[in-house]
């Protein structure tokens, strides 16, 4: 096989060998299989590129600290305590909300309920009272008379005076002598 | 070891981890820049990994599986980021960040300066690229996957991945004609 200047690799072919050297068709593979000038350019354009790669490698820093697992039975016991304090924290807030809270609000509602309701229930008590002290409204108890009894101690004479009985009545009426 | 890690198995997982933590460590430096960045994702990578390790299918595939995990990582690192760019928590250029030097590891040393010019030009000739090119570029030369991890990594079939990366290779050619120095020298 002859390798001729005019078939040597382009630099478009060199960079395919970068890619994947199976890439190439038929006879530029065959003729970089047998030129070793082709071969050499290919080999410099790769190392040049892996030279790239190399100098990163060797200007890059090191990891400073190692990966470790996280340790299950730390993470676990350290979400079995957080599970606690999270109960705990939910436990009081149900007692909050359903005991401590109602009784701080209740009394002072209940407080001033009881207090009007006593009010309330005097003021009944004294009405009663009134009422068995003497049935009558004030305006009937002035057009009866019925005031006060001691001052006033009329009745008798005042019904007399009124409605004569029968027999006053009679006694009166009838022809003296 | 992957078999083990996938049965629960937590030294197995330890193991694994000291075994890729460095390269996915450096994976995330590159593309943040940012030292203290890198080691909270990558944290977070293993995390996310030892947690879901179960789901994986074949442990043939747990490297693939674990970049997987820390290009979706960067990804939402970035757009978190932008995030808070957009309401004004963080005036920072997501897609150019740089550590600013106070974070950065100590200045002083020749080693320090070459690895900043380095990421400056690294970062001149890799934004032409597009985000997939890019991705795909850094994880060939950078990660050091081969095309099919590449694949697996971004749910791409493999003629997907080679076409980004010669594109993405024509670029940084480009790019790097035009850069003064080492850069230039190197590709």
């Amino acid at each position: 096989m002859t390798t001729t200047v005019d078939t040597h690799l382009t630099y478009d072919d060199l960079l395919r060998t970068l890619v994947d050297r199976d890439d190439l068709d038929a006879k530029t593979r065959d003729h970089l299989g047998a030129c070793p000038r082709c071969q050499q350019h290919a080999e410099r354009l790769g190392q040049r590129y892996n030279r790239l790669g190399q100098m990163a490698k060797v200007l890059a820093p090191s990891p400073s600290r190692p990966f470790r697992v996280p340790d299950q039975r730390t993470a676990s016991s350290r979400w079995q305590f957080k599970s606690a304090v999270g109960l705990g924290l939910a436990g009081a807030l149900v007692f909050f909300l359903t005991v401590w809270w109602p009784q701080y609000m209740a009394p002072t509602e209940s407080a001033r309920e009881l207090a009007q309701a006593i009010e309330a229930d005097d003021r009944l008590m004294a009405q009663i009272d009134a009422l068995v002290e003497d049935a009558l409204p004030e305006g009937y108890r002035e057009l009866a008379m019925m005031g006060d009894a001691d001052t006033f101690d009329l009745s008798e004479d005042l019904i007399d005076w009124i409605v004569p009985s029968i027999e006053e009545t009679i006694e009166e009426s009838e022809p003296i002598g | 070891m992957v078999e083990r890690a996938m049965a629960g198995d937590s030294l197995a997982f330890n193991r694994l981890a000291d075994r890729f933590q460095p390269e996915i460590y450096r994976m995330m430096y590159y593309r943040t820049r940012s030292q203290m960045d890198a080691e909270d994702l990558c944290q977070d990578v293993f995390l996310k990994a030892f947690r879901s390790i179960r789901k994986l299918k074949s442990a043939i595939v747990f490297r693939s599986w674990l970049y997987r995990i820390a290009v979706n990582r960067v990804k939402d690192y970035y757009r978190r980021k932008q995030f808070k760019s957009l309401f004004g928590f963080t005036s920072m250029d997501e897609e150019t960040f740089q550590e600013p030097p106070e974070m950065a590891v100590s200045p002083q040393g020749a080693k320090e300066v070459q690895r900043k010019e380095f990421w400056q030009q690294i970062r001149q000739i890799t934004e032409v690229l597009s985000k997939t090119e890019r991705e795909v570029f850094m994880l060939r030369f950078f990660d050091e996957l081969s095309i099919k991890e590449i694949g697996t990594t971004l749910k791409k079939n493999e003629s997907t991945v080679k076409t980004h990366l010669y594109r993405a290779l024509d670029k940084v050619k480009e790019a790097a004609s035009g850069l003064d120095g080492a850069m230039e020298a190197l590709l």
